[in-house]
Formats: C-alpha cells, structure tokens, sequence
C-alpha cells in the first residue's frame, strides 16, 4: 500500500499515485500558463502602435501560441487536477487505476507536443480556431486528435472512480458539491468531444489530402464551435468549483445552500450547447429566427446560473464571516481578506467574469453583433472570461491546493502584490480593450495603422497604447504567480512527513463519511 | 477524521433551498425574461437589423457575377459607382477587397459579399459594421450610408500573413 497523505487543515487524504499524477498535470499546466503570458507579451506589445514590435508573420505565431497555451491547453489540463482530485480525495477512495491516468497524461502531452512544436515550425499560424481553408501542418491537426484522445482518457477515469467510490460505499447521497460540479463539467467535456469528431476528423483527412477534398468552411465552424464554446463552459464550471474550493480552503466557508448550488450547476447541462449559435450571428448561415433562440434566447439563460454562483460564493463568505461575529451591513466585505492573495484574487475573479459575461451576453444580440463582431470586443469578453475569471479563480484555488497537497508557498509576500498586480492589470486590460471595441479597434491585426492605406484611418491608437501598458503589467503579475508556484512545488513537500504519519487508508469503515444522507453523522452520535 | 471542510453542515443539507435563496432565482429568470423579450422587441421593431439574405455560390460564379458588376458600372481602375437600386458585388480574396464602391447618401443598397479562398471579414472604418465573407456562401448586407465621405475597409477575419494589408474603400458621395 502506498502512502497517505492526511491534510490536518481540510481533514481530506489523498494517496501518493494520485497525488503524483496531480502534481505533473499541475506543472504542466503552469508551464502552459507561463508560456501564453510570455507569448502575450510579445502580442500586447505588438498590438500597442507606438511599440509594433513583431513584424506580421511572427504576429500571427505570437498570437497563436497565445491563443492555443492560453485557451487549448492552460484551462484543461489546470481541470484535470481537479477532476483527479474530486474523483478520489473528496470521494475517500484511490484511483481504480493510476495507469489510465498516465495514459492520459501522456496522450495529452504528445498532443501538446505536436501541436506546439508545428506553430513553432512556422507551417500553423491559424490561431486557435484554425478556421478551414486556413491550411496548417497536417500534424497540427493530429496533435489536437490526440490531446482530445488524451484528455477522454481522463474524463473515463473519472467516471469509473466515481462508480468505484459508489460501489465501495465512499459515499452516500449525492456527490459532494465539487465533485457534483466537475462531474458537470465532464459531461459538457463529453459533449464538446463529439463536436470535436465531426470537426477534427475531415479535417485532418483534408489536411493529409487524403479521400476528402474540400470541408466546407460553415460546416467546420459549426462543429468546430461546438466543441469550442461548450468547452468554455467546461471551463466555467471548474472556475466556479475552484471559487467554492477558495472559499473553503481560506475561511472555511459553506455553500450557503447546496441545493441553490446544484441547481445553478445543472442548468448549465441544458443551457450550454445551443449558444454556440452566437458565432454565426454575422454568417451566411441559418435564418434568424433560428440565430435569436440559439444565440440570443439561450444565451441570456445560461447568464442565470452564472449569476447564482456569483452570488452564492461571497455570500457563503459572508455567512462564514458573520458566524464569527463580523458586524454590519458591510462589515464581512471589510474583514474579507484584502491581504491574503487568493481572497483578492478570488474577489478579482467574480468581478471579472462578471464584466466578461455581460460583454458576451451583449453580443449574443444581433444589433450589438453586427458592430462589436471580430472587433476589441471579443478579447474583452475572453479577458474578462477565461483570463480575468477562470485563471484568476484557478490562481486563487492554487493557493490553497499547494499547501493541501503538502508544499509550502515560498514567496508570500510576492504573492500580496501577484495578486493586485494582475487583478488591477487585467481590469486595466480590459477596459482598454473596451476602449478600442468603442472605437472599431479590430482583433488579430498586426498593424493598425494599416500602412498603405488610401483611406482615412481612425484616431484610435491610444486605446491600444493603453493596452500595452495593461499587458506588461498584467504579465508580470501572472509571471510571478508561475514563479511562486512552480518553485512552492519544486522545492519539495515540506509539510510531507507530518502529513504521512497517521492514516493508513483514504477511508476507514468505523469512520462513515458524515455526508451520509439521512444516516446520523457519527460526530452527532458520539 | 470524521468529517472534512468539503463536507456540508447537516446531513441532508443539499435537499434545503430556503426561501430567500428561491427569491433570488426567481429574480434572475425574471431579468433574463426581461432582456429575452427586449432583444425580440428590437429585432421586431428596430431599424438596425439584417435578415439573412444569401445564396451558394461556388468562388468560379462569384467572380464572375463580380466581373459583370464592374464591367457594367466601372468609373476607374477599380472603382464602380454604383447606381441606386441595384444591387453591388464586394469580392474578398487574399489579399484585397475588390472593387472599390461609390454610393450615395441616403440611398439603400444591398452589397453581396463573398471570397474566393478563405473567409474574410469586411468591417468598415468608423461605422463598425462587420459581416462574413465565407468562401462558397454569398451574403448580402442591405445598408444606407448616412454619412458622406471615404471610408476604408479592412478585413477582421484573421486570413493568413498579408491579414493587415488587406484592403479596400467605400466613398459616399452626396
Ligand atoms: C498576461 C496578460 C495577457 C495579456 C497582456 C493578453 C493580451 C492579449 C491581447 C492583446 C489579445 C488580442 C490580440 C489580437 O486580437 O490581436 C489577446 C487575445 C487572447 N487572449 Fe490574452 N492576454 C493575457 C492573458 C491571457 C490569459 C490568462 C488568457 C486565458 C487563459 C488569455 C486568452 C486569450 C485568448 C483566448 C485570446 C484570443 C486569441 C485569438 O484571437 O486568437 N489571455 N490577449
Ligand atoms: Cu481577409
Ligand atoms: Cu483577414
């Protein structure tokens, strides 16, 4: 038997073979992160007039390294630790087979490989959405077949612990609330994996030229976008468990009902896959009709558990904050952590996500579509989304997950400034990137001031020189937070032998888990 | 170790919805009925809209729908004045929108845009409108300049190295 882990914080224990799966897929993901914001870098700064640092073929490479660490790799391999670690950690039970899950790892990292070494190659600079008759390197494609492969791997071992756990009698009732929200998030990862069949395999076929000679370019937008903006949802769904992880992890908060909280969870499974619609508002595509209930109806629902959430996270932290006799209206907010990194960064994210959703709800609207369409506006929303809200809500969780898992954060006063450097550096961001959408500003453009042009073009350079400045300093802030992170890590697990001692196994038969529905609690009964 | 932080208060606890946190639902579903039926109102009743007009067209019957439309109605190299009534052809290939458009003010004309090799995205300068030229579909823009003067057009569909220098312009004359 190999050795448990008891953390004496959370009281959860976790088994070495799934912690070392845990830990690799973390560094993984950190180094895709480190990576998108070195290239972000370069992008920002060439965006920003008064700098255009690269010249437009190494533009458009920066941009798809960007958009490929940053939105294809960075978020789901960041989700994996979390599936692992609520398939087995929160279930009290190991994996039902380490191996899988290192078939998964290295299916996925082959992939990653692939898909990076053939941007760096020069022959894939299509941006992550690589729409077709864009032609990349044929293995670009491959890669993304095989990250997929890689990461339903993951999404079986998942399953199957779940059903393991169930059998063993782990636990009773429903699934605890975070695993009930990766479980979620697994199911619209299954769902955007079919999308990713009916995109990716002509595709590919095209690509190697062989048996298929032409993909219609509506048709792979369609599917592409399908798996595409479910797996954003897949996204969300872990950001809102990482937020109800930080919640837990740094004052020991409680959902302030479960069941308003499941319930949010679950209307993502039905609100999601429809809105895929609103990129094809400004297409030749269906009539409509069909464009405003795809796009615009049920996009403005799927805003509604995204509120729930966040409403329902500060106030589990206001709840908690009162229960320990903080007073007034607004005194939770006072005492809510402003010096502790992952409670800024967790406060950050709500925020941001929340400017994020309504600029994509915004634009899920023909009207606004047909103006703010392929324009600032849609970095903005990204921003405000993925980077502001689900990598600031990962971040967040970060900080308590690292000492969960035994390694000691080094650096804590860089961590202060990380987390309101990137806080305050993305809201700067995004606000320029608001600026510019105002002004026309078009996304993925080398050069703005369109040299060579015979017609006037607007005065709209200080938006984007705003923008660089934002991006150096949102970059920095995310650069520390890798730095504080990967070396917490590699500088080994500090708290590892006191964590070692105790426990023999993740779960023991006189210790009934205290979620036994209907079943007394066995601290009730003692 | 009985109990962990992750576990929920009670025993049962994820089967209670209380009372306020039901009012806050019902709150939201209420606002998102309210922005759902605001938008229909705006497609019904606004003026800034465009119905879905479009037809297939393989890039070989584009061009030469293009190439009639220019040869009809051409006033310079690449420029086409285009007469009220009619309808005008914009073609988005790597890297130019072709022709050049002369409109006047105040008229109401549909332009149809499509590509000959990877889709493109004509956005116009200053009045951000922003429609898909999609290689194999023909899409049609009914628009009605209000405003006087040249306006430059530029492609917001990232299409390969020569993206920014894609380029084309509308006038509008009085
Ligand atoms: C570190 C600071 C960051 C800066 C300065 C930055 C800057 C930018 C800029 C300027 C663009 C627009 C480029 C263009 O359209 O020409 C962009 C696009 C994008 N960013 Fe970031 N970004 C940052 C972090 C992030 C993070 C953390 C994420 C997500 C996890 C992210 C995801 C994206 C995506 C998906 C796009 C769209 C790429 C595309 O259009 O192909 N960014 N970023
Ligand atoms: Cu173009
Ligand atoms: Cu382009």
């Amino acid at each position: 038997m190999e050795a448990i882990y008891t953390d004496p914080e959370t009281g959860l224990r976790l088994d070495r073979a799934t912690r070392r799966l845990i830990v690799t897929f973390l560094v993984t993901a950190f180094l895709a992160l480190g990576g998108a914001v070195i290239a972000a870098l370069l992008v920002a700064l060439t965006r920003a007039p008064a700098i255009q640092l690269l010249w437009p073929s190494a533009y458009y490479m920066a941009l798809t390294f960007h958009g490929i660490l940053a939105l294809t790799i960075w978020p789901h391999v960041f989700e994996a630790t979390l599936w692992l670690w609520a398939c087995t950690s929160l279930l009290r039970t190991r994996l039902i087979s380490p191996a899988l899950g290192w078939l998964a790892y290295g299916l996925a990292f082959l992939g990653i490989l692939m898909i990076l070494g053939t941007v760096a190659s020069g022959n894939a600079s299509v941006m992550y959405t690589m729409y077709v008759p864009l032609r990349a390197d044929p293995l670009f494609y491959l890669g993304h077949i095989i990250y997929a492969v890689g990461l339903l791997t993951l999404l079986i071992l998942f399953g199957l612990n779940i059903l393991k756990a169930r059998a063993e009698g782990t636990y009773l009732g429903s699934l605890p609330l975070l695993t009930y929200g990766m479980a979620v998030a697994a199911i619209l990862t299954v769902v955007a994996i079919i999308g990713a069949v009916a995109a990716f395999v002509p595709t590919v076929l095209w690509a190697f030229r062989i048996l298929i000679p032409k993909v219609d370019p509506l048709y792979f937008k369609a599917t592409f976008w399908s798996m595409g903006h479910t797996l954003q949802y897949t996204n969300i769904t872990a950001m809102v468990v990482a937020w109800y992880g930080t919640a837990t992890f740094m004052v020991k908060a409680k959902p302030v009902s479960e069941k308003f909280s499941r319930w949010a969870f679950a209307l993502y499974l039905v609100t999601t896959l429809p809105v895929f619609m609103h990129h094809f508002l400004v297409d030749p595509t269906w009539s409509l009709a069909v464009k405003w209930i795809g796009a615009t109806v049920v996009g403005i629902f799927l805003g509604v558990p995204s509120a729930m959430h966040g409403l329902a996270v500060p106030a589990s932290v206001e709840k908690t904050l009162r229960g320990r006799g903080v007073r007034g209206l607004w005194g939770w907010l006072r005492e809510w952590g402003w010096n502790n990194p992952p409670m800024v960064l967790l406060a950050f994210s709500v925020l941001l996500f929340g400017v994020g959703g309504f600029d994509g709800t915004a634009a899920t609207t023909m009207q606004i579509n047909m103006i703010e369409h392929n324009n600032m506006w849609i970095p903005a929303h990204i921003h405000g989304t993925l980077a502001g809200g689900a990598t600031l809500g990962f971040m967040a969780f970060t900080y308590g997950f690292l000492p969960h898992l035994g390694f000691e954060i080094k650096g804590k006063r860089f961590a202060q400034y990380q987390a309101w450097l990137t806080g305050l550096g993305f809201t700067l961001l995004i606000a320029a990137m608001h600026w510019g959408a105002h002004l026309g500003v078009p996304r993925r453009m080398q050069d703005i001031r369109f040299l060579g042009a015979d017609a006037p073009v607007p005065n709209w350079f200080n938006s984007m020189n705003l923008l660089g400045i934002a991006g150096v300093l949102t970059a920095t802030g995310i650069l520390i937070f890798v730095v504080i992170a990967l070396t917490s890590m590699f500088a080994g697990s500090t708290r590892g032998p006191e964590m070692v001692a105790e426990a023999k196994d993740l779960w023991l038969p006189s210790e009934r888990p205290a979620f036994a529905g209907g079943n007394p609690a066995p601290s009730a009964t003692v | 170790m009985a109990g962990t932080v992750f576990d929920p208060p009670v025993a049962g606890w994820e089967r209670q919805m209380p009372v306020d946190k039901r009012i806050f639902l019902w709150v939201l579903l209420g606002q998102a009925i309210f922005l759902i039926g605001l938008s229909a109102t705006m497609l019904l009743a606004g003026n800034h809209n465009n119905p879905v007009k479009q037809f297939h067209a393989t890039p070989e019957e584009f061009s030469q729908r293009v190439a009639e439309f220019v040869d009809k109605y051409q006033v310079g190299p690449r420029t086409v004045r285009v007469p009220p009534g009619e309808d005008a052809y914009l073609l988005a290939r790597m890297w130019s929108f072709y022709p050049d458009l002369i409109l006047k003010k105040g008229q109401t004309y549909t332009v149809w845009y499509s590509s000959v090799d990877v889709t493109h995205n004509p956005q116009i300068a200053g009045q951000r409108l922003s429609f898909q030229a999609v290689p194999g579909h023909a899409q049609g823009v009914t628009l009605t300049p209000n405003t006087t003067g040249t306006f430059l057009v530029y492609c917001g569909e990232y299409c390969g190295v020569g993206h920014q220098a894609m380029m084309g312009k509308i006038i509008v004359e009085e």
